[in-house]
């Protein structure tokens, strides 16, 4: 209906404005008129067909693009996912852009946005696109238009989709019936990715179970190996197995009397330290002395050979002292006889046993 | 049997002691004289004669009153060396120090105005209390022996020994001698308290005012001559080994054994700490009339020249644990040659 406000437009009353065809100064003005009429009429004609073809040139333009939107369905339940075509038909110069339909359409919710197909044939090409929409409310809901943008001769248009109404359902609730329980959670049937995961950790944990006792088997087994270190022979035995050792050298005899002195000092202060847990090999002969001297199993005539024999060598090792040979020998004796004299009772029994 | 009843192998070493004999006989002369006005503090005493043979520089460090100044005083006049006393304060300049230049109206000339540092033995008192650049140019002129004033560089006159004391008390407002700088003492020395007898001579003498006079006993030349049988004094390769077997475990205590003290050392001692500990060692030698040393001498002398090289960590300080402690588990762990 058109608006009041708007100008009528009044056209011709041809059928009263027909002269009386008895007058002929009549009929010749009307002659006149008719094919003034005529000529407007023809006027009109032309005008009217160019239109035409300039509108019907537009709209075939027009139809360079085509975008539709279909649906399954009209009804759906709230909620429910409800899939959305969306096409486009374009010739092949022309460029597109499809929507960014991230969150909504309209009052809908978009939940997911599939990939656009691509079809050419007969030099059209033809996009596909599936988004899947809801909603949460019932009643009645228009999904609105979906525009598109395109570029015809550096020309931006846009092309809509029709709209469509949906009937969104809620699920009846039967007040007479009695309330139900709570429905347990519905189990899915496992995908294969979801299998093969499972598969995967179920591999790991039985592996790891396997490689532990695996693990402390080869380990202790190491362990055990690496941990057998022969007992340390007591501080006697050692004494005297270096000192076989000593003698067996001939260290004096071939002029390493420093070196001599060195060992056979170093085996009396070692047995020293074994025997009495005097802290020997870290001491000097001055510190030795007193805590020998408070030793019982030492005897004076002992502990003044030692000490003697301690202080010489130390003249040997720092002062260039040069024993006389019997002396070497007397030294060897000494150490010996210190060692055998101071021998644990306990060793003994230990023999005998 | 003794050394003298050896082989004649060592005979190098019998004529060294013979010399020693007769070079370090001013020792116990100078210790004599010294302990008339000292009382007790023979441990101190022996250390001021470790660094006046082999030309080193010792830090005393005690509570006031413990007759530091005395025993320098004391050590100088029986020397008959020139002695200065320098009282570091927080306003000493190096040239209050060293000297400087000074115009001469009447020559028209700058003159140079040597300052207290020319003398044989030098008491820096208190030197934690004098700044970095005093300190700087004390321990430069301890190093270098010479000073250089305007354009003019000067020998210091030989014996010369800077015994500087410091203070362990009353740290506030002191200005702590650098690591670097502290290396360049051969000795910290720690003194004592003196015990009750040698406490109750001294109240007496001080009392009574009956100060005995000390006599000149020793010159000194003789001081020159014995530092050079000093640097005689036999030291077998073993004992060398054995020095830089404790300066080293100083620096990797694993390697030696003593894990447990590696947590606690921040940094061990430096080639200067092996020098010092064999002439150290080599003086003690000479002290006790040896010509030769022994590894007695390396540990008699080992805590005075060790003491100020190592730094200890906050760990060590949390659990109160001294370079003194760390230098004695040295000690008992590196094994004696």
């Amino acid at each position: 209906m058109l608006p009041s406000s708007l100008p009528r437009v009044k056209f011709p009353n041809y059928k009263t404005q027909i002269p009386n065809s008895k007058s002929k100064t009549q009929n010749s003005s009307l002659k006149t008129r008719q094919s003034k009429f005529t000529l407007n009429y023809s006027y009109i004609k032309i005008l009217i067909t160019i239109l035409s073809v300039i509108l019907i040139t537009q709209i075939t333009k027009a139809q360079h693009v085509k975008v539709t939107a279909s649906l399954e369905d009209t009804i759906y339940m709230i909620g429910q996912h409800i899939p959305v075509n969306l096409s486009v038909e374009r010739n092949a110069d022309v460029e597109v852009t499809w929507p960014f339909l991230v969150d909504s359409l309209g009052s809908f919710e978009v939940l997911k946005s599939g990939k656009i197909d691509t079809t050419i044939v007969d030099n059209k090409s033809i996009e596909k696109q599936q988004i899947f929409v809801t909603h949460f409310d019932s009643g009645y809901h228009v999904i609105p238009p979906v525009e598109f943008t395109y570029k015809e001769k550096r020309r931006t248009k846009t092309a809509k989709t029709e709209p469509f109404l949906i009937r969104m359902n809620t699920v009846e609730v039967d007040t007479t019936a009695a309330i139900m329980p709570i429905k347990n959670v519905i189990k899915m049937p496992l995908t294969f990715k979801e299998k093969l995961k499972r598969a995967l950790i179920i591999a790991a944990v039985v592996l790891t179970i396997l490689a532990i006792p695996a693990f402390l088997y080869f380990y202790f087994k190491r362990r055990k190996k690496e941990a057998y270190v022969p007992p340390p022979l007591p501080p006697y035995e050692l004494a005297m197995k270096r000192l076989r050792e000593l003698k067996e050298k001939k260290l004096w005899q071939e002029g390493n009397i420093k070196t001599y002195y060195s060992e056979l000092t170093d085996i009396l202060r070692g047995y020293i330290e074994g025997r009495f847990e005097l802290p020997a090999l870290e001491m000097t002969t001055d510190e030795i002395s007193p805590l020998l001297k408070k030793k019982k199993e030492v005897s004076k005539g002992l502990f003044r050979n030692v000490i003697d024999l301690l202080t010489i060598s130390d003249f040997v090792k720092f002062a260039k002292a040069r024993p006389s040979t019997k002396y070497h020998t007397d030294a060897f004796d000494q150490v010996k006889d210190f060692v055998r004299s101071t021998k644990p009772i306990i060793i003994e029994e230990e023999v005998k046993a | 049997m003794d050394i003298a009843t050896t082989n004649t192998a060592g005979s190098d070493i019998l004529a060294l002691n013979e010399k020693i004999q007769v070079e370090s006989q001013f020792v116990s002369v100078l210790t004599d004289e010294i302990g008339k006005v000292i009382i007790g503090q023979q441990y101190m005493v022996e250390r001021l004669l470790i660094g006046l043979l082999s030309s080193g520089h010792i830090l005393l460090e005690g509570v006031p009153g413990l007759a530091k100044t005395l025993a320098i005083n004391t050590l100088s006049a029986a020397v008959n060396a020139k002695f200065s006393r320098i009282q570091f304060t927080p306003d000493l300049l190096p040239a209050d120090l060293i000297g400087t230049m000074i115009y001469n109206q009447a020559k028209n000339d700058f003159a140079v105005k040597k300052g207290p540092i020319f003398a044989n033995f030098i008491l820096a008192d208190e030197i934690n209390r004098a700044p970095a650049k005093v300190q700087s140019a004390l321990l430069e002129a301890m190093q270098e022996r010479q000073v250089t004033i305007g354009e003019e560089t000067h020998k210091l006159e030989e014996p010369f020994l800077v015994l500087a004391t410091q203070n362990p008390v009353e740290q506030e407002g002191t200005y702590p001698l650098p690591e670097a700088q502290l290396d360049r003492f051969m000795l910290k020395v720690v003194i004592g308290y003196p015990n009750k007898e040698e406490e109750k001579q001294i109240m007496r003498i001080n009392v009574l005012q009956q100060f005995p006079k000390v006599e000149e006993v020793v010159k000194p030349k003789v001081i020159l001559r014995a530092r050079e049988v000093v640097r005689e004094v036999y030291m077998d390769e073993k004992i060398e080994n054995y020095i830089l077997d404790i300066v080293f475990a100083t620096r990797d205590p694993k390697q030696y054994g003593i894990s447990s003290l590696e947590h606690l050392i921040n940094y061990g001692g430096s080639p200067r700490a092996s020098i010092n500990l064999a002439l150290a060692a080599k003086a003690y030698a000479f002290i006790k009339r040896r010509g030769y040393v022994i590894p007695e001498d390396v540990r008699a002398v080992c805590e005075d020249v060790m003491r100020h090289r190592i730094g200890i960590t906050y760990e060590a300080e949390a659990e109160n644990i001294t370079q003194e402690n760390i230098i004695s588990d040295i000690l008992n762990k590196v094994e004696v040659p």
